[in-house]
């Protein structure tokens, strides 16, 4: 399983400090749920194309992801239009098409797409190491950041483990089905799974207490604010503000 | 069930965002560091589960296992599927940073709330039992998730209700099959590593196989009351019409009620009069004379209910407040008007021009009146229809219930 494909590269979205990443990222997550205005919320697209753009990731497995996140939209573009009273617009047999439907819709895609495109530009493109590094030093809970880092850490070996023993299954000649006995099977197969797992993070655990573990993860390395982050932060900064601005005179446009 | 970002509005996310919040907070106090692998080992291998499809019927579903992992975890199953949608969120942009305290809120406490009482449950003693209870656990924990999603989409604006009833429906399928793999997961753990549950289950007072029993019970009847209760509330709306007092029997939720019994008693003899209602659960029957007619509707499964129209002489006060013997709000609505009625022999005066009149006015107001009359049984009939929320609500108690009850329990655990 290779998920981290964004990490790769080298831009000015991979060169900067995590934590400034994390931080930037919320910030601009938080902005566009508060936005309201469709101009605005195009501009807030706009803008996350252009950094994704920018971090030269792979066109192709950039489209691919975004397919996949839209899945829910386009369940909601099929559901929202005739469901949602309002104003119809037009009549397809008994179903009314309505406005408010619609704009409903085309709020709730234009949003997602921006947040989403936004996280791929500033959380994917960091191993999940340095986010978790980063997590540490911006003072969250190291119960949490240390759980994060774990799972991350096994969750290949599990997923190699499981797809050893899904692949034992199918040598055998197991066939999923919707039976009782796919059933059983699949839960024999995450039940191995879960015991190995256990026992796996037992001896990790020994191996780490062996080696002095006492409950802390000493930072060793520290994350330097550079110039290329107060460039990053700096724009990204100014793009919120001015994003909000325009949200701000707009409503005062329509209101007078 | 993700909801993506953009969907729901601010007070939903930052109510989400604050369950989530508490809850790391008291399952990250009942984590020592000891337990950090052990845990994040947990974490991912539940990550890999749910990239697990499992075929149901024609197409197929990923296992969530909110249910397992609060059972196996309790209360620290919330930091733990906290970071794998985390994860998620990083790696697969599902989600986001703005739903991930909703999300997260909508998985784990149906989770740990049921999961927390079948871990009570569970013992080396009896391993099909446990099983069962397991399993019931881990399905209640995904119907409980799909719930909360319909609930913060329905809250979240008018317009998704339809959405969040569809979400729901979906999750039913997999409820099912969630409860199958969880139980049998929890069966096959407590014959190889019973230590996976993190508590001495040997110790635990054993003679819990009939308390169990009786929690089962207990879940399943709650479970199935609203079901029944609500299905079967019956109204009856009648009214005179001049000649012949007509009425419609239906549902709560709409339906007519079909083929019906129809008893009538008056206060002018002793005879009941028996009708039955047509497909469309309408009745009518000739009036004797004025007198105080009382409708009974019996629906079968000892479902009635009942209405009176009193009929003066030459007045016809329509008194017709349906009443549900169920006992659920009596919404009382009575509709009082007051007709002509001129056809009785005891009150015809002079013939001639005045009856004639008389009878145009008649034929007119009928036909006036009918639409109105209509629409009062309309409105009649969606007043007393259950709605979506109502049905809602009555899930939230239930999982109002059960969270404190899960509290109480996890608060004598210590």
């Amino acid at each position: 399983m290779t998920c981290e494909h964004f990490a790769k590269g080298d831009s000015l979205f991979h060169r900067a400090d995590p934590r400034i990443k994390i931080l930037l990222a919320l910030f601009l997550s938080l902005e566009v749920v508060f936005i309201n205005d469709f101009f605005v919320l195009f501009l807030a697209v706009l803008s996350a194309i252009f950094m994704l753009c920018m971090t030269g990731i792979s066109k192709v497995l950039i489209l691919r992801r975004i397919l996949v996140v839209n899945v829910f939209v386009i369940a909601l573009w099929l559901i929202l239009p005739w469901t949602t009273p309002g104003t119809s617009i037009f009549q397809i047999g008994p179903v009314h098409i309505t406005w408010q439907g619609l704009v409903i819709c085309m709020a709730i895609t234009l949003k997602c797409n921006a947040i989403v495109m936004f996280n791929m530009a500033l959380l994917s493109t960091s191993t999940i190491f340095a986010l978790s590094h980063a997590l540490d030093h911006l003072k969250v809970p190291q119960v949490l950041v240390q759980l994060f880092f774990f799972s991350w850490r096994y969750l290949h070996v599990l997923e190699e483990e499981y797809s050893k023993i899904k692949r034992a299954a199918l040598l055998r000649g197991f066939r999923p089905k919707t039976s009782f006995f796919t059933y059983k099977t699949y839960a024999n197969i995450l039940g191995t799974l879960f015991v190995r797992s256990y026992d796996r993070g037992q001896r990790v655990y020994w191996a780490m207490v062996c080696r002095g573990f006492n409950g802390t993860f000493w930072l060793l390395s520290h994350f330097e604010f550079g110039r290329t982050d107060l460039f990053l932060t700096s724009a990204v900064l100014f793009l919120g503000l001015c994003l909000l601005a325009i949200e701000w005179s707009r409503n005062c446009l329509l209101y007078n | 069930m993700h909801i993506s970002e953009g969907v729901l509005s601010i007070p939903v996310l930052s109510a989400g965002a604050m369950v989530t919040l508490a809850g790391l907070g008291i399952g990250m106090r009942n984590v020592s560091h000891s337990e950090i692998p052990k845990i994040a080992l947990m974490t991912a291998a539940f990550f890999v589960a749910s990239l697990v499809h499992v075929p149901i019927g024609p197409s197929n579903a990923h296992l969530v296992l909110n249910g397992l992992l609060g059972v196996i975890l309790g209360w620290a199953a919330f930091p733990a599927i906290f970071i794998g949608l985390v994860l998620q969120a990083v790696l697969f942009q599902f989600g986001g940073l703005t739903t991930l305290g909703i999300n997260t809120a909508n998985m784990a406490v149906p989770g740990i709330v049921f999961g927390l009482m079948a871990r009570r449950l569970i013992s080396l003693e009896n391993f099909n039992l446990s099983a069962l209870v397991a399993g019931i656990a881990g399905g209640l924990s995904v119907l409980g998730a799909g719930f909360m999603v319909a609930m913060s989409l329905s809250l979240s604006g008018d317009s998704f209700s339809m959405v969040a009833k569809l979400i729901f429906g979906a999750h039913i399928p997999i409820a099912v099959v969630e409860a199958l793999i969880t139980g049998l997961v929890t069966r096959f753990l407590l014959r190889v590593r019973p230590e996976i549950f993190g508590c001495d289950l040997k110790k635990k007072a054993i003679g819990s196989s009939l308390k169990a029993i009786m929690l089962l019970a207990f879940v399943i009847v709650i479970l199935l009351s609203p079901a029944n209760s609500f299905a079967h509330r019956v109204s009856i709306f009648a009214w005179f019409d001049g000649k012949e007092i007509v009425g419609r029997a239906y549902y709560s939720n709409g339906k007519p009620a079909k083929g019906a019994k129809v008893l009538v008693h008056n206060t002018l003899s002793d005879k009941v009069i028996t009708l039955r209602t047509n497909d469309k659960g309408r009745f009518s029957f000739k009036v004797r004379g004025p007198a105080s007619y009382t409708l009974e509707l019996i629906a079968g499964q000892g479902h009635r209910a009942t209405t009176v129209i009193k009929i003066n002489d030459n007045l016809a006060d329509i008194e017709g407040g349906a009443e549900a013997t169920q006992g659920y709000d009596n919404s009382e609505r009575s509709t009082k008007g007051s007709l002509l009625n001129s056809s009785h022999p005891s009150d015809a005066e002079p013939a001639g021009a005045c009856q004639k009149i008389e009878r145009v006015l008649e034929r007119v107001l009928d036909r006036q009146l009918t639409p109105i009359r209509q629409e009062i049984e309309t409105l009649a009939v969606s007043q007393s229809r259950i709605t979506f929320r109502d049905i809602i609500s009555g899930f939230g108690y239930i999982i109002g219930i059960m969270g404190l009850w899960g509290y109480m329990a996890s608060k004598r655990d210590k």
